[in-house]
């Protein structure tokens, strides 16, 4: 059976993820002199963040363009002698494995030290339209421009909240995107506590300058306490509704404004991406600001797991400086416990545990300012689709619930919501608030997702050719 | 037909082969990118048989699938390959033909 595995590959220490998470730890374990492999989905390093145009396009730099961080971290990653195996979908795990599934073929990659660094996705609330083809998240947009020069459209709305809907603006606008409007369901004290909050970090502040500074150049119509009310259109996007939002989120009936628009970027903020964690049976703490249930982990980012160490935005979401300095942090510490260390690893430590504390409490004051109201899951009727996977609307849940009940696991097994390719990634958040607010469940926390391998679909002759266990022999 | 690519180098030219229409599309890009560029937005047809699209466009969401050689992949991570392509939309999950 091992035959049918296409690529083995060993390494002292592996990371997934490619982001400035996975790459700040690689560079960092092979300073320490450890033979380091990244795996990584994207196509080229830098995550989501940092993301390269592809190889093809020959960016003129070689470099992410307009981030000076993210350049920085790719020099230094291209410096370092790292392998970087992309286009690679992790599947399975175990502390001494990675298995992967690239281009169809079977991959395992063996360690004695795992890092976990997978980055985050975009958190979905259901609105009535948002299954039809033109609603993009936030962080699709992002992609289409800085990643591939396409434009998303003509004529945008954007809508959500938090901090990540600022760069999406200005990336539609530098693709000569009309942006009709750009609504933040949070009032103007969001905003307020939020500048507060940027004041211990000088750069995040200077950033958000520059985002404020664009949008009133091109004089968006920047709306705050407005929410999407429903997208229309005949297989595609091609008008929506917004509202305006009382203080929680609720749309207010009466307030309702119509938009001709060709493409809706929605985004709430993120969610951290826990499912590998999980698997290797990371003991799990629940943080609603930093994005719900995360592996607990020490002062080394090493989980309850030996050997296992998380990065960036699977120990709570916290954005680049803070991915980029807990990775910095888990390189070195899993590399000393390899017994391999820097000449200068205890200075260079020290300096990313300051980043990362600084970098945390600004990222902290974020999230608690712009998180997503919970009336925000009312804009929902019966008729929307909840679950995209499975087709299954809030009307069929709330059927659901009488039938079986209102929690998370009677909804999903009741109705098959979160059981298609996407795992429940997109919908379970929202199916767990829409039973709080709609069907009457007191199920506080939201359960811990259940996870099982393959935490990714893959081909069944990538599982049968790797065998169980990650390929353990 | 539109094409809402921004200016900037390229890979060498691919025809994108969707549903049996012919698209323009680049080397570097993947099967999702070339065919927004071009104005497809369904890409996909649900359970319920409506149209869908990407959605997340980094391979999170699985809204984008479609057929290449007979396997489901996501059109947000799946390279266009030169100098021809064959992508086929998928059957819905109930067996009927899209």
């Amino acid at each position: 059976m091992n035959d049918a595995v296409a690529e083995r590959l060993e390494a002292q220490i592996a990371v997934v993820g490619a982001g400035p998470a996975g790459l700040a730890a690689a560079i960092e374990a092979a300073r320490a002199g450890a033979r380091v492999v990244v795996v990584d989905e994207g196509h080229r390093p830098g995550g989501q963040i940092h993301r390269q145009p592809p190889a093809a396009f020959a960016a003129p730099s070689g470099a992410g363009h307009g981030h000076g961080r993210g350049s920085a971290l790719l020099a230094e990653l291209a410096a370092s002698g790292v392998a970087v195996v992309s286009g690679a979908t992790v599947w399975d795990a175990s502390p001494r494995h990675v298995a992967f599934e690239r281009d169809g073929a079977a991959g395992v990659l063996s360690c004695e030290r795992l890092i976990l660094a997978p980055g985050a996705y975009d958190l979905c609330i259901p609105f009535p339209g948002w299954d039809l083809p033109g609603v993009i998240t936030a962080g699709a947009a992002q992609v289409m421009v800085r990643g591939f020069r396409v434009a998303p459209g003509t004529r945008a709305l954007v809508a959500g909240t938090g901090p990540l809907l600022l760069p999406t603006i200005t990336a539609l606008l530098s693709a000569g995107v009309e942006v009709v409007a750009a609504l933040e369901a949070n009032g103007r004290g969001a905003r307020l506590r939020a500048g507060l909050g940027l004041l211990r970090s000088p750069a995040r502040l200077r950033e958000a300058f520059r985002y404020l500074r664009a949008l009133r150049a091109h004089r968006v119509d920047y709306r705050l306490g407005w929410a999407i009310r429903r997208v229309h259109g005949d297989g595609r996007v091609e008008r929506a509704t917004i509202a305006r939002v009382d203080r929680r989120g609720s749309p207010r009936p009466g307030t309702e404004e119509d938009l001709e628009v060709d493409v809706v970027c929605a985004g709430f903020g993120l969610q951290p991406s826990i499912e590998l964690a999980r698997l290797l049976g990371c003991a799990m703490r629940h943080e609603p600001v930093r994005g719900g249930w995360l592996p607990v982990h020490d002062s080394a980012m090493q989980t309850s797991v030996p050997g296992v160490y998380v990065a960036g935005e699977i120990a709570g979401i916290g954005g680049g400086e803070v991915a980029e300095a807990e990775g910095r942090i888990a390189g070195i510490a899993a590399a000393r416990s390899l017994g391999l260390q820097a000449p200068d690893a205890g200075r260079r430590l020290r300096a990313a545990t300051r980043a990362r504390a600084r970098e945390r409490a600004a990222s902290d004051a974020l999230l608690g300012a712009f998180a997503p109201p919970p009336g925000l899951y009312d804009l929902a009727d019966d008729a929307t689709v909840v679950c995209r996977c499975e087709d299954v609307t809030l009307g069929r849940l709330r059927e659901t619930a009488r039938v079986f009940g209102a929690g998370l696991r009677s909804l999903k097994m009741g109705s098959r919501a979160g059981m298609g390719p996407c795992q429940g990634r997109i919908c379970q958040h929202a199916v767990w608030m829409l039973a709080q607010r709609q069907f009457g469940s007191t199920e506080r926390p939201m359960p811990c997702p259940v996870v099982q391998v393959p935490v990714k679909p893959v081909s069944v002759a990538t599982m049968l050719a790797t065998g169980p266990h990650a390929g353990r022999r | 037909m539109p094409d809402r690519r921004l200016p900037g180098a390229r890979g060498a030219r691919v025809t994108l082969v969707f549903d049996g229409r012919e698209y323009k599309a680049f080397e570097g890009e993947t099967v999702a990118m070339a065919l927004w560029a071009a104005g497809v937005r369904g890409i996909r047809t649900s359970a319920a048989g409506v149209p869908r699209g990407m959605l997340c466009a980094m391979g999170v969401c699985y809204e984008c699938l479609v057929d290449v050689d007979g396997r489901p992949v996501r059109a947000c991570l799946q390279p266009v390959r030169g100098p021809r392509m064959v992508v086929n939309r998928r059957g819905r999950s109930d067996g009927t033909p899209p």
